[in-house]
């Protein structure tokens, strides 16, 4: 659809792409899947507690440590608490941590990455070397320390993941406003006096934001894997609450004793959750590559 | 009078399957290759020059797939060999080199060992003899200080020295034909013209037959015997050099001629239509050009002529103008 | 000066300040553990006097930057105070702990890297196939799960179950003598002093925690194998090599396997970061004596010095391998070493 009128017809093909790469994306089962379970997940985080049979927090000295039956899908743990309850609870913990992170991170990290990358100088010399500190640690251990520093409350688990997770978009975005920074030069060298490098940017965002959408997805999937094994260390997030990490590391005595179900279920929950975001994430990434050819 | 063919591509139609879509590339492509000659392709970019070579040469990327017609080499069709005998027709009989001559090369091996290796593949000679006769090809090619030469790896050379190598590891193999695909794009333009006198040198030593591929008209006036004009995937005209300059008959060729010598610039001549081809959303039937000659009759639309004697050495696939003998 | 000393001489130069920011960064963080480690040492007992007492002997009085200056001068010479929670200095501590981390880390990074680099050219070569997509989706799935879930569930089936697997309770069962210290490796070492007992109870011990985390590392080593493999595949040197007519198997060993070679290196840096981090949970779930289960209990005391020490100890080692991945990079790729 080339027309006479450059500029016309490029917006119009900015509506049609968007079209096509929905489009696009149903050629890729996996994605769909990945798609369709986090979909469970947000399903669960609205309506979970009006699904539940059972109170999370309420022990039942009764069924302590019971088998899985009809009544407990997922059987009860110590306190006689059911587990599927407690499960479906710290879906809505885990899924909103997740996502917060994902969303602190981005945000905070493509402000920071934009304008150093914008203005670069000596800003941008000073901020890229506290990337690279931070990415002298594993995330998770830079996430620990942060966590056993500020204290064992959900907040500061998000914060000090949301922390350790900033760099990635930092670097993505500098990369992004520096390749935007090249083409505005070279539009406006071409077209003088012609808003072209505006058109330009309109038709560039979409395409800069799109591994930023990919990271996103993945943070999140991290995140979890990262909370929960806080969780599980003890940090952050403390019994009683329930959270999949503390579940599991509740569960983990009674490896030798035999009661699987305490701790393999809310283990279930975390790979399913971050499956599905590795899937999305992966997926986009496919189908964004597919689009350039 | 005429001798027969050395290598004959017949109604090869070749499409790309993306996403559902089914494109035709090449829309039943006939050509011939004659021992001893230089035979030229030229087309814009997107004509499926490229599609053609590595079609012959079982090369096609994996989304691309043959749907119909014939390749004869030595009286069987390259089409329908097993990958292990395609593996011996490639190099020994079909040799083939490519743009970017350095990125064609393995960064991590010297070039005399990367030519040392051609000959070992194609050549019985005993293993000592490898190096210098891959020293002795890179001299014959051209390089200065091929001892010296030899020992550096592909990003110490500069792009016409890496064509040249890849020239000489092509004549290592000692093919029967050769196709050079746009073998000097990026090159300086000094270059170029060293580069192409090298292959009209080799294609005379030795007798192989080249096909050029190539969007500069100046290079096949120079160097090639009979060129072949590609529009779209389908072949417009063939015809000896001579002829297609001074008596062209298809109004694409005439189209071409009348564009400065490089055919890739043409789109900025003819601005009324962009001239893309392998773009276009459907597959059309007939000739692919009709919807932009100003000659087209209503049959151009619907089917291509077919010259029924396809030995006359000037064809013209376009019913205004055929057959011209 | 040729150009490959000159890239080492930048890497080491950029490694140094990295190095310098972490240790700040280390400092500051442990300045921010809320509860005052001189109030905890002093007991819950203690008067304000006595808290006074300790924190000027901890040094705590001082203001932050004079506190730096002090631990940075110490640490130049290799000291890292002392542990609040034992009284022992940091450093040894550490140093005692290594062998036992090394040698959980070092068989979980090999056979992550037996397993995850096969794998990862096998997709890479049969593209789009399901062999491909298989590998992809193991790959994902390992990325997915939660070490130590994982490592629970290893120790369930093969311990509670099967008795494939020692008990999670460190290297040795309760009857066994450490083997005299060799390398400090007890599977080396046993060996070495010819117990095969001890070598076979070594055994037991490290194979589940050692799989476990080499399964879980081994996705994102999958992942890096098949994209560099796929890339080289793709390129054109690949194609001249099939267009002169070699094989496969030609192909694929001669050139491709050793221009892969170059981009999964490079990546190797970032997965041992995974191993680390893995590390610490692996030694949790087995009772591991490593430096991950003493960093663990030195956050939950608020052991400024061990913490400290810790983190820069791991930072350390990220670091310094990825530089000596750089230094085989430019070894390697000719590009570097001959200017």
């Amino acid at each position: 659809m080339i027309t006479k009128n450059g500029k016309k017809s490029e917006k119009w093909i900015d509506k049609f792409k968007f079209f096509k790469i929905i489009r696009r994306s149903l050629r890729f089962p996996l994605f769909l899947l990945g798609i369709v379970v986090i979909l469970f997940y947000l399903v669960i985080v609205a309506f979970g507690p009006s699904m539940t049979p059972h109170n999370p927090e309420i022990p039942n000295s009764k069924y302590t440590l019971g088998a899985p039956t009809n009544e407990n899908l997922f059987g009860t743990d110590k306190f006689g608490r059911d587990i599927l309850t407690r499960v479906i609870y710290a879906s809505r913990l885990d899924m909103l941590i997740a996502l917060t992170v994902a969303t602190i991170s981005f945000i905070l990290g493509s402000l920071i990455g934009g304008i150093v990358g914008y203005y670069g100088g000596w800003l941008d010399k000073v901020v890229m070397r506290v990337v690279d500190v931070m990415f002298a640690f594993p995330s998770f251990i830079l996430a620990m320390a942060i966590t056993s520093a500020l204290g064992d409350t959900v907040q500061n688990v998000v914060i000090a993941i949301a922390t350790a997770y900033t760099p990635y978009f930092v670097r993505l975005t500098r990369g992004e406003m520096l390749t935007i920074r090249k083409l505005q030069y070279a539009d406006a060298a071409i077209s003088v006096g012609n808003p072209g490098w505006r058109v330009a940017l309109v038709h560039l965002l979409p395409n800069a934001l799109a591994p930023s959408l990919v990271q996103m997805t993945l943070v999140s999937g991290w995140a979890i894997l990262d909370a929960a094994g806080l969780a599980f260390l003890g940090l952050g997030i403390t019994p009683p609450t329930a959270e999949w990490g503390v579940m599991v590391s509740e569960g983990a005595a009674r490896i030798i004793t035999g009661e699987w179900w305490v701790w393999l279920y809310p283990g279930l929950a975390i790979v399913l959750a971050a499956f599905a975001f590795n899937l999305v994430g992966d997926g986009l990434r496919d189908i964004m590559a597919r689009e350039e050819q | 009078m005429r001798t027969e063919p050395i290598l004959q591509i017949k109604d090869l139609s070749v499409s790309l399957t993306s996403g559902g879509n089914e494109r035709t590339i090449l829309d039943q492509l006939s050509l011939k290759i004659f021992p001893n000659e230089v035979m030229g392709i030229v087309g814009e970019s997107g004509s499926g020059k490229t599609m053609t070579a590595l079609a012959t040469m079982g090369l096609l990327p994996k989304t691309i797939k043959v749907t119909g017609g014939h390749i004869w080499y030595e009286g069987r069709d390259l089409l329908q060999l097993s990958g292990k005998d395609m593996r011996s027709v490639r190099g020994s009989k079909i040799a083939m080199i490519f743009q970017n001559p350095r990125m064609a090369l393995n960064p991590l091996m010297r070039v005399g060992d990367q030519i040392a290796r051609a000959v070992r593949l194609h050549q019985d000679l005993p293993k000592a003899e490898y190096y210098p006769m891959a020293v002795s090809l890179m001299k014959q090619v051209g390089i200065a200080d091929a001892e010296g030469r030899a020992k550096a790896y592909p990003h110490q050379l500069s792009g016409g020295m890496a064509q040249r190598v890849l020239v000489a590891i092509m004549l290592a193999c000692q093919p029967k034909v050769l196709i050079a695909d746009e073998p000097t794009t990026g090159l300086d333009v000094t270059i170029q013209a060293q580069i192409f006198e090298l292959i009209k040198e080799i294609q005379v030593q030795t007798g192989v037959a080249v096909l050029l591929i190539t969007h500069d008209l100046g290079v096949v006036s120079e160097v090639c015997d009979r060129v072949g004009v590609m529009y779209a995937g389908q072949v417009m005209e063939i015809a000896r050099v001579a002829e297609i300059f001074n008596d062209p008959g298809h109004p694409y060729t005439k189209r071409l001629l009348k564009s400065i010598l490089r055919v890739d610039q043409i789109s900025d001549l003819d601005t009324s239509q962009a001239l893309s081809p392998i773009s276009a959303a459907f597959d059309v039937l007939g000739c692919r050009f009709a919807s932009q000659c100003l000659d087209a009759c209503p049959e151009c639309l619907l089917q291509r002529p077919q010259i029924p004697d396809d030995d006359c050495e000037h064809m013209v696939f376009c019913y205004k103008y055929y057959p011209k003998k | 000066m040729p150009y490959f000393l000159k890239f080492i001489f930048r890497r080491l130069l950029l490694t140094m300040i990295a190095l310098f920011g972490v240790v700040v960064m280390a400092f500051l963080l442990t300045r921010l553990l809320p509860n005052n480690p001189a109030a905890l040492r002093a007991g819950p007992l203690a008067d304000q006097v006595l808290i006074q007492q300790y924190e000027r002997q901890m040094g705590l009085d001082q203001p932050i930057y004079i506190q730096f200056g002090t631990y940075f001068s110490q640490l130049l010479r290799g000291d890292m105070g002392e542990s609040w929670r034992t009284g022992q200095p940091v450093n040894n501590e550490l140093s005692v702990r290594i062998p036992a981390t090394a040698e959980l880390a070092l068989s979980s990074f090999f056979l992550a890297l037996l397993i995850g680099i096969p794998l990862g050219i096998l997709a890479a070569f049969y593209n789009g196939r399901w062999i491909d997509h298989a590998i992809r989706i193991f790959a994902t799935l390992g990325a997915s799960i939660a070490l130590f879930w994982l490592a629970l569930v290893g120790v369930y089936i093969f311990y509670y179950i099967l008795g494939w697997s020692a008990a999670p309770v460190g290297r040795l069962n309760i009857g066994f003598v450490d083997p005299p210290k060799v390398t400090g490796f007890f599977l080396v070492d046993s060996l070495i002093s010819g117990d095969l007992k001890t070598f076979k109870d070594a055994f037991r011990h490290i194979w589940l925690p050692s799989a476990t985390l080499a399964f879980i590392v081994s996705a994102p080593i999958i992942k890096i194998a098949r994209a560099a493999m796929l890339d080289v595949l793709n390129s054109d040197y690949i194609r001249t090599a099939k267009a002169i007519g070699l094989s496969s198997r030609e192909y694929i060993f001669k050139d491709a396997l050793r221009n892969a070679f170059i981009p999964i290196l490079t990546m190797i840096g970032i997965v041992v970061g995974y191993l680390l981090a893995g590390n610490l949970i692996v030694e949790q779930v087995f009772a591991w004596p490593g430096i991950g289960q003493y960093a663990w209990k030195a956050l939950i005391t608020n052991d400024f010095n061990a913490v400290q020490g810790f983190v820069i100890l791991i930072a350390v080692v990220y670091v310094s391998i990825n530089f000596l991945v750089d230094v085989a990079y430019a070894l390697i790729n000719p590009q570097i070493r001959l200017e």
